[in-house]
């Protein structure tokens, strides 16, 4: 089912400013998205990742609960 | 829009908990994923070869540094928490503000520090179906 979606002003004037020759208002948005898409990095690739890990899980989570301990230190207390 | 911590972007990389399902979905939608250089930092750490983390981050994501109006949203929001008595770290002030500032959510299972102290919008993969309107 469409849903209606709602833009303020700001948004509007912003999407008209985008607006080419011969364009609906959809056709604006539609654009703008495959732009978006274009652009954007390609955030699947992490998921390709091989790095490997430098350290077991549990001395990793370890070490990351000290760094978190020592990262609340308050200077003004100390 | 989401900011990913580096508790989300270990998951991905064990196949832990949902995490590379839900990446999978983030990365089906239009907007940019960021990193804030903080949670990139974190991640790097864990992994035997850190400029190859350092890469595949910036190849795969916005990584996003520490600006000015960043560094000042981050300590408006640590003033925030010490009022509230809920100081949690100076870096995920960082992660919080980064998110803030270009009003997105954060994919995080640390609902405690960013939600309650620092009052940003969580996705909490491992336990919420959905992300954050």
């Amino acid at each position: 089912m469409a849903r209606t979606t709602s833009f303020s002003d700001d948004a509007f004037r912003a999407m008209r400013e985008e607006k080419r020759e011969g364009e609906s208002d959809s056709d604006v948005l539609l654009r703008l998205l495959a732009e978006a898409r274009a652009h954007r990095k390609d955030a699947r690739r992490f998921l390709r990742s091989k790095a490997a890990f430098a350290f077991p899980p549990e001395a990793f989570a370890k070490a990351r609960a000290a760094m978190r301990r020592a990262d609340r230190r308050n200077p003004w207390t100390e | 829009m989401p900011v990913l911590d580096a508790m989300f972007l270990i998951d991905v990389r064990r196949g832990k908990h949902g995490a590379r399902e839900a990446l999978d979905r983030m990365a089906s939608q239009p907007e940019a994923i960021l990193v804030p250089m903080q949670a990139a930092i974190e991640y790097a750490t864990s992994l035997a070869d850190v400029a190859q983390g350092f890469r595949e981050l910036v190849e795969s994501f916005e990584v996003v540094d520490l600006d000015e109006p960043i560094a000042r949203e981050a300590a408006r929001l640590a003033q925030e928490a010490i009022r509230k008595g809920k100081f949690p770290g100076w870096g995920d002030a960082q992660v919080a503000a980064t998110a803030r500032h270009r009003g997105m959510w954060i994919a995080s299972t640390n609902v405690r520090h960013l939600r309650d102290a620092l009052s940003c919008r969580v996705w909490d993969y491992r336990r919420e179906a959905e992300p954050p309107e």
